[in-house]
């Protein structure tokens, strides 16, 4: 690029890097504020949370290797849950959607918001609803069962 | 089957999801926003020469690819706190660029294969402080050996070469400088002596610990890296036993030091002389902090442009002065907002100590948290002529292979501390008990 052009136009870049960082800093702050984390798992504040229940994962099948995703998962406050390393509590499986559901506590009460078509106790449900201890809701071949606290005497307390 | 009664109605749904459910991903907003000023910073490199200039080229896409690297893929092995992360990629790479546009030579590339360095050092350091350092008594077993090759790493400068800093390697003019790797072993020591409660002496062997750092680097005419590790071992201390009479104590100790320092050390009486003097003598040290100032008066609110201010004009002007140079080019504005996003680095990291599990951990992100701080500060205001002067790094900006390698090894174990506490959110349960899987 000749000289005198390149003067013209690092001096007008000079503005558009002032936007993009001040626009930087905005989505830091941000971030900072939201502590969301991306790229899987949640880097939330997990002392200070209070327990609000948890998500048993059974079924899936050996032979494909994918029954890994059996496990136990916290239920927080508002969590995420799907496939997506976005997600608050991921799991690997195929035959749960990206963004499968996500809880919301209300009230004492568990929220499920589907973000994707999920069965619940054997029906179909696309809008919210409230969930109670013991429900199971079923994606495929995995089966995520509801415990919530107070149900079983306070088995599940928190570390 | 018991029928589920469905008691959400449609407006309350809508009520709680106009409040909640369009929540963003602001990290994936600031990563694409960090590549996309990474790119254009790069591509207005390329263009500047008359004809196209491929090595930086070839530097723009590594650095807007390790962005990416960092804050999406590195993730699904291992995750470190995301916005540590895209911050020290962010300043790693900008760093990275801005030397190269500093000198478009062959040198200018050092600090990219630095970058590079310093990324797997990242990834390394995230992995083994989960994985090794905060087991318990990991460290504690070997602690002795730690202790040993750090004092004996620091040593080797001043036996092995005239100018007592640096090492200088066979091939290429590298050298690297001892007193910025140790930093990371000596927060990890002293976090591991302190959170000791067998230990007999504690404060014995710390004092002992932290005289015997701060005294090599200092015999180094080190001075600005003496007072980095100094303020580290003080916040370290602090977090150990916080209380009253340690803020005294601490007071005490460091206005003596500062005292005996002072008089003791010929360079630093030089140091406050130049302070005072800048503008009386324009030649040698108050020469460049004039010109560093003449610098920052040139930029202006808004800068000159990308390779047109004067930098040719302050004598170390990519490592020590780079911040003038930065504020000539992009305007103080500009500059302002690098150093808040280093201070958002620093509280992001001091906050992952403040939720840590364990003392130990505490004290480790701490202790990095306070080396970003002071680092900064002591540069930035050495420069703009707040402080007097003291050569120490700008984080992740100043060229110098050693202290980017040993920040970004910080991000890491502060990457690594903060998955470690945010565990029991993943964690899975057996009916047995818990078994922890990060």
């Amino acid at each position: 690029m000749p000289k005198e052009l390149y003067e013209g136009v690092a001096v007008g870049m000079t503005y558009v890097f002032l936007a993009l960082i001040l626009m930087i800093s905005v989505c830091a702050v941000r971030a900072f504020m939201s502590e969301r984390a991306s790229g899987g798992g949640s880097v939330t504040d997990a002392t200070a949370r209070p327990f609000f229940g948890l998500i048993l994962v059974s079924g899936g099948d050996a032979a494909s290797g994918t029954n890994g995703a059996a496990g136990t998962y916290y239920l927080a406050e508002d969590v995420t849950l799907g496939r997506s390393a976005s997600c608050d509590i991921r799991i690997k499986h195929r035959d749960v959607p990206q963004q499968a559901a996500r809880f919301i506590m209300e009230d004492g009460r568990l929220g499920c918001y589907p973000i994707s078509p999920v069965q619940i106790n054997g029906e179909e449900f696309k809008e919210p609803v409230f969930l109670e201890d013991g429900m199971a809701l079923r994606y495929g071949k995995l089966k995520l069962t509801v415990k919530l606290p107070g149900s079983r005497g306070g088995q599940y307390e928190e570390d | 089957m018991k029928k589920i009664k469905n008691d959400i109605t449609e407006e309350s749904a809508q009520n709680a999801g106009a409040e909640r459910f369009p929540r963003f991903d602001w990290n994936a907003r600031l990563m694409a926003l960090c590549i996309a000023f990474i790119s254009l910073f790069g591509l207005l490199i390329v263009v500047r020469l008359p004809s196209p200039d491929m090595r930086a080229l070839i530097i723009t896409i590594g650095c807007a690819g390790s962005i990416y690297f960092c804050a999406r893929l590195f993730p699904r092995f291992n995750i470190a706190d995301p916005l540590t992360t895209a911050l020290a990629t962010f300043l790693g790479s900008f760093g990275a660029l801005y030397q190269y546009s500093l000198t478009q030579t062959f040198g200018g590339m050092m600090q990219t294969f630095f970058y590079a360095v310093g990324l797997a050092v990242f990834c390394a350091t995230s992995i083994v402080t989960r994985k090794w350092v905060l087991v318990p008594g990991k460290v504690e077993k070997n602690r002795l050996p730690l202790i040993g090759v750090s004092a004996a790493a620091l040593a080797l400068p001043m036996v092995m070469s005239s100018s007592r800093q640096w090492i200088y390697l066979g091939f290429g003019g590298l050298s690297i400088q001892p007193s910025e790797l140790v930093k990371v072993a000596f927060i990890i020591i002293l976090a591991d002596i302190l959170k000791d409660k067998k230990l007999r002496h504690p404060v014995m062997v710390s004092a002992f610990l932290i005289a015997l750092f701060v005294g090599m680097v200092a015999l180094q005419n080190d001075f600005g890296s003496a007072l980095v590790y100094y303020a580290a071992a003080v916040a370290l201390v602090f977090i150990a036993a916080p209380s009253l009479r340690t803020i005294l104590l601490e007071t005490g100790v460091s206005a003596a030091l500062a005292f005996g320092a002072y008089n003791i050390s010929d360079v630093i009486q030089k140091r406050f002389k130049i302070f005072t003097t800048s503008f009386t003598d324009f030649t040698k040290m108050e020469g460049q902090l004039s010109s560093s100032l003449m610098s920052l008066a040139n930029g202006g609110v808004t800068g000159t442009g990308l390779g047109l201010g004067r930098s040719g004009t302050i004598p170390v002007y990519s490592t020590d002065f780079v911040f003038a140079v930065v504020c000539e080019e992009f305007g103080f504005v500009f500059g302002i907002v690098l150093l808040f996003m280093i201070f958002l680095l620093v509280w992001q990291m001091l906050r992952v100590a403040g939720r840590a599990g364990k003392r130990f951990h505490a004290m480790l992100a701490a202790g990095c948290a306070v080396v970003f701080g002071v680092q900064a500060f002591l540069i930035a205001g050495g420069v703009i002529k707040m402080i007097p002067l003291t050569g120490v790094t700008l984080p992740f900006i100043s060229g110098g292979g050693s202290s980017l390698v040993s920040l970004m090894a910080m991000c890491g174990i502060v990457g690594g501390v903060s998955m470690a506490d945010a565990a029991p959110r993943r964690a899975r349960i057996n009916d047995a008990g818990y078994t922890i899987d990060g």
